[in-house]
């Protein structure tokens, strides 16, 4: 049948487009349907790890928006995101596989119901966080846009994110960047238990999108058309580049929070929840297929539904049958792997040099990588035109445009969010925040999304984002302008951390950065902005993870980095006047730490002192003294020393600063006293006075009612199926049997209630799992059965 | 308070020097160290000069500071039956090969050492054998054929390199007189062991005795390493395979 005849048929409704879309979205929402109610009942029997969202109700959201999707296009989503993730195309066995935690999910099981990702059809994670996804969407679309593709970011999220700073942050920066991309706002009314309506005042979330300069539009969520067509528009807007759309999609839905929370609980009625019940999406649609639109009868919806029936008892199949992931493979898939790009490890030949400034070098690299590689972006406030406010993108902006050199709102979040998205697909950025300390705007962005995505996806994506900071303090900077923070980024598996000294490292480092695979925090000390130093000419990269001796010596190793390297050096030449020769070790990059260097030189010099900017508690002087201790103690003619900035915020006066501070004085005394065998004493712990004060008592641990141990799997006496206690929070490990609704002998129907049990959270209702008679009731009214023990059985 | 307990002070010493004196076999005793709380470091044991050696007057006198060597010994006796090793002898002798019992004890000690990797670990299994006024070191190479170390050892015999000063784990006596059972025999400096040997008038019975520094080798190590001995030298035939 022609498109057009088929229009023709139509029962008022000229604008329809081809029964097959229709169909499809019909049979998209009942595999997305069916999907969850299987996953519900293995989340219930304890055959998933963790805890599922279950996206019940909320369908025709998913569907009508990512039918108008390319496998090229990309979702971003969320805590509920199974929905999203099948409406993209993702395959419903490597999906279930994955919530299963088993080596054929989509992830390899390392993601886990949120945090599903698949590259092959635009997936960019179902999200632990609320509204990180949004700003990934907008970089996901300048990404796409940057390497001369239509393709658009999507990002679905609900109503709770709507208050969230990245809400507002990537809405406001999409709008004025015209990114090509949609917005999805999936109003189900509550943010977890939260009522919309008491956390702001005004709860039309279309309405917020004029904030922004943008279109928005309020569509009922559970009619798939309204959604389809709503889409439908934004995804033109956005392809044609006339910027982004807000989509608000009141939908509801119809169970818990998560599976194991109550369907009803404190904060809706019984009332609304069958009102909504009675507008389900699916219904709703079955109805107008047939019906109004005359183009299927419920024979052919019922044979797409057995269709799918089908599909989803294959899923848990395959996910039930995947093998468990290989415990050996856990350390894999943090970094790339060699950790280096090709680029920084090729071998060059000393070439000429040329005395440059910090600033000057770095922006060299820059201009180098970028017209090397037209897909690297680089955000940041005021980096512009303006050149930056330590004219460090000085001309770049000049060069490169505005579309590539893009002033950004000061939002760390929302445009550190887009460089992870952009980077992840394609493209690679900068994300320039401008002081260290302002990271933590963003941490969640840094910390959360681009250090584990390539972990999180079994190494399958990755963000190889930079994130360019002036770190360190530097004249009266002030607590808010001066840390480094170096440890705190070194802790976090997944991140490079660079602390360059001088300007060739710093340029080589930059160089390396944007050509490697993973995030790189770029710690540039901007005391040694205005330092100057020979740097190669032309093509010039410093490996991650290789330390740089400073100055050679024989009876003490200082290991410093950044504006501490200097320092060093200085102390050092005092030390030579002494006649004590000091080797200076800069590391360069803090992680990955180059700890075989630091052990060959304390293997030369049995005496160690550990320099750094960073503060002393859980820092880089404990972590390589213990190293040292692990791997050379027998090296060790003297304990190791550390001198850090002393552990407190950095003040303002300028003699305040410098008694905080670590100088020259105080390296060349440190090293005095470590060859002395007695290493600068620290005082960073705050337990002085403590000991004497009296000790807390701790109040008596109640005694502990343990729960019955689980009932012995009673033998399945004759076969019967067990009736078990529900798995379901986290939090909660046992249940109370409040009320038998049938008794021994009693024929049930499958889906029939059968019992309820009481969790510390919730009334559940137990519904029998398959049709039968009732043939035992194994604990009675108020006994206490740990999660998954037997209540009782059921026979065909 | 337990008497032992209290005698035992424990000695300050930085990991790196514990290792050079472990090298050197030098017993931290013997050690002044110069470090915080007589911490001993790594100089205090590469400057460490030993009393006995001809030394300038200077380095006599810094030695004379030092407190009296607390010589914490144990000493253990066997007496080694050397039918077996006498008959082996002959054969070989009469096929062309000479070897004499002192070749067999060298080899004999490499081998305990190379047996019992505990004992090795105390430095380079180096052994010292004992000459009148001076020392010869011979690195214990277990592979090393007995005609090697022969060889080897005939040519210290011939020129009067004296290696007293050179690391070895263990110095070996032979003592001349015969028909002497040792008792107690003094650890040379910078050696963690020495085994004093004396032959019957017969020559078929050696009378040996093992003396080791106690703060170097546990008394059970040192007794199981000399019935070892004694267990490789009544059954030669290993020896020279």
């Amino acid at each position: 049948m022609s498109a057009a005849r088929a229009r023709d048929e139509f029962k008022g409704a000229p604008n329809l487009p081809d029964p097959e879309i229709l169909l499809d979205l019909f049979e998209r929402m009942v595999l997305l349907r069916r999907f969850e109610s299987i996953a519900q009942i293995a989340c219930r029997k304890g055959e998933t790890p963790g805890f599922l969202h279950l996206y019940i109700g909320e369908e025709a959201t998913g569907v009508g928006v990512c039918a108008h999707l390319r496998p090229t296009d990309w979702v971003t989503s969320t805590h509920r995101g199974h929905g999203h993730a099948l409406a993209k195309g993702a395959d419903p066995g490597r999906v279930m596989a994955e919530l299963f935690g088993k080596v054929d999910g989509i992830c390899g099981g390392r993601g886990g119901t949120m945090h599903l990702y698949d590259r092959s059809v635009g997936l960019f994670g179902t999200n632990g966080i609320v509204a990180a996804g949004i700003g990934h969407a907008v970089g996901i679309g300048m990404s796409a846009r940057q390497q001369g593709r239509d393709d658009i970011g999507v990002a679905f999220f609900g109503d709770g994110a709507a208050n969230h700073g990245g809400f507002h942050e990537a809405l406001n920066f999409a709008a004025v960047q015209r990114a090509p991309a949609v917005f999805i706002c999936e109003n189900n009314l509550y943010a977890t238990a939260t009522p919309l309506k008491s956390i702001t005042l005004n709860p039309e979330i279309a309405t917020k999108a004029a904030s922004y300069g943008m279109p928005g539009v309020a569509v009922d969520g559970n009619d798939v058309f309204a959604v389809w067509l709503a889409m439908k528009e934004a995804t033109e807007r956005a392809r044609a580049g006339k910027g982004p759309t807000l989509i608000e999609a009141k939908t509801y839905r119809i169970v818990g929070h998560h599976e194991g929370d109550p369907v009803i609980g404190t904060y809706r009625t019984q009332e609304e929840l069958d009102a909504w019940i009675k507008r389900d999406p699916i219904d709703m649609f079955r109805k107008k297929l047939v019906e109004d639109y005359g183009i299927a009868d419920a024979e052919a919806l019922t044979a797409i539904e057995a269709r799918i029936e089908k599909v989803v008892e294959d899923a848990l199949t395959f996910a039930r049958n995947s093998p468990e992931p290989d415990p050996a493979t856990v350390r894999l898939h943090v970094f790339a792997d060699p950790i280096n790009p090709p680029a920084a490890l090729a071998r060059r030949a000393v070439g000429e040099t040329r005395t440059q400034g910090w600033l000057e070098a770095v922006r060299d690299g820059l201009a180098e990588e970028m017209r090397a590689n037209p897909a690297i972006l680089y955000f940041g406030e005021g980096t512009g035109e303006r050149g930056g406010s330590f004219a460090h993108t000085k001309s770049l902006w000049q060069e490169f445009g505005a579309d590539r050199m893009v002033d950004t709102p000061i939002s760390e979040q929302g445009f550190t969010a887009a460089a992870v998205g952009a980077s992840a697909t394609g493209a690679r950025t900068v994300s320039d925040l401008m002081f260290a300390d302002f990271a933590f705007e963003t941490a969640g962005q840094i910390f959360l999304q681009a250090a584990k995505l390539r972990y999180m996806t079994s190494g399958l994506m990755s963000a190889p984002m930079v994130v360019r900071v002036g770190a360190g303090a530097l004249r009266s900077s002030g607590p808010h302008h001066s840390g480094i923070y170096h440890p705190v980024f070194a802790h976090m598996p997944g991140l490079i951390v660079c602390v360059p000294s001088t300007p060739a490292d710093a340029k080589g480092l930059m160089k390396t950065a944007l050509r490697a695979g993973d995030p790189v925090i770029m710690l540039e000390p901007k005391a040694l902005f205005a330092s100057k130093g020979e740097v190669p000419v032309g093509e010039h990269f410093v490996p991650f993870g290789v330390a740089r001796i400073a100055r050679e010596g024989a009876d003490i190793t200082i290991v410093a980095a950044g504006q501490m390297v200097q320092r060093a050096l200085e102390a050092a030449e005092a030390l030579a006047g002494e006649g004590v020769e000091a080797e200076v070790i800069d590391p360069r990059t803090i992680m990955p730490l180059d700890i075989d260097s630091i052990v060959a030189s304390v293997r030369k010099t049995h005496r160690l002192l550990i320099v750094d900017e960073a503060w002393a508690m859980c820092g880089l002087g404990g972590e390589i003294a213990q190293a040292i201790n692990e791997l050379a103690f027998d090296e060790l003619d003297a304990p190791p020393g550390r001198l850090h900035t002393a552990p407190t915020s950095h003040p303002f006066a300028p003699v305040l600063e410098r008694a905080m501070l670590v100088d020259t004085a105080r390296i060349a005394q440190g090293a005095r006293d470590v060859i002395a065998g007695q290493p600068p004493v620290p005082d960073h712990w705050y337990t002085v006075g403590l000991k004497s004060a009296a000790p807390a008592k701790s109040a008596p641990v109640p005694a502990k009612k343990l729960p019955a141990a689980p009932p012995a799997q009673a033998p399945a006496a004759g076969g019967d199926e067990p009736v078990t206690m529900p798995f379901g929070d986290l939090t909660v490990s046992e249940g109370t049997v409040v009320k038998w609704l049938k008794a021994v002998g009693d024929p049930v129907k499958e889906g029939e209630l059968i019992a309820e049990i009481e969790t510390d959270k919730a009334v559940v209702e137990i519904e029998a799992p398959l049709s039968g008679t009732l043939v035992a009731i194994d604990q009675p009214v108020g006994a206490v059965v740990p999660m998954g023990g037997r209540i009782g059985g059921i026979k065909k | 308070m337990n008497v032992a307990l209290a005698q035992t002070v424990r000695v300050a010493v930085s990991p790196y020097a514990r290792r050079l004196a472990r090298e050197r076999s030098l017993p931290l005793e013997a050690l002044r160290g110069s470090g915080p709380g007589g911490r001993i470091l790594a100089a205090d044991v590469v400057n460490f000069v030993p009393v006995a050696a001809p030394v300038s007057p200077e380095v006599v006198a810094a030695a004379a500071a030092l407190p009296p060597a607390a010589s914490r010994i144990a000493a253990f006796a066997t007496s080694v039956a050397l039918g077996a090793l006498h008959d082996l002898l002959a054969a070989l002798e009469r096929s062309g090969h000479v070897l004499a019992i002192d070749d067999v004890l060298l080899r004999a000690v490499g081998r305990v050492f190379a047996e019992m990797p505990d004992t090795a670990k105390l430095g380079d299994a180096s052994v010292a054998l004992e000459l009148p006024g001076r020392q010869t070191v011979f690195a214990m190479i277990p592979e090393m054929s007995l005609t090697s170390l022969r060889t080897m050892r005939l040519a210290a015999l011939a020129d009067s390199r004296d290696e007293t000063e050179t690391p070895a784990v263990l110095s070996l006596r032979l003592l001349p007189a015969r028909d002497i059972r040792p008792v107690m025999m003094p650890l040379l400096p910078g050696r963690a062991m020495r085994l004093t040997v004396s032959l019957d008038m017969a020559a078929d019975h050696a009378e040996c005795l093992l003396t080791a520094d106690a703060a170097s080798m546990g008394e059970a190590a040192a007794a199981a390493w000399l019935a070892t001995l004694k267990s490789a030298i009544e059954q030669p035939l290993r020896l020279f395979v």
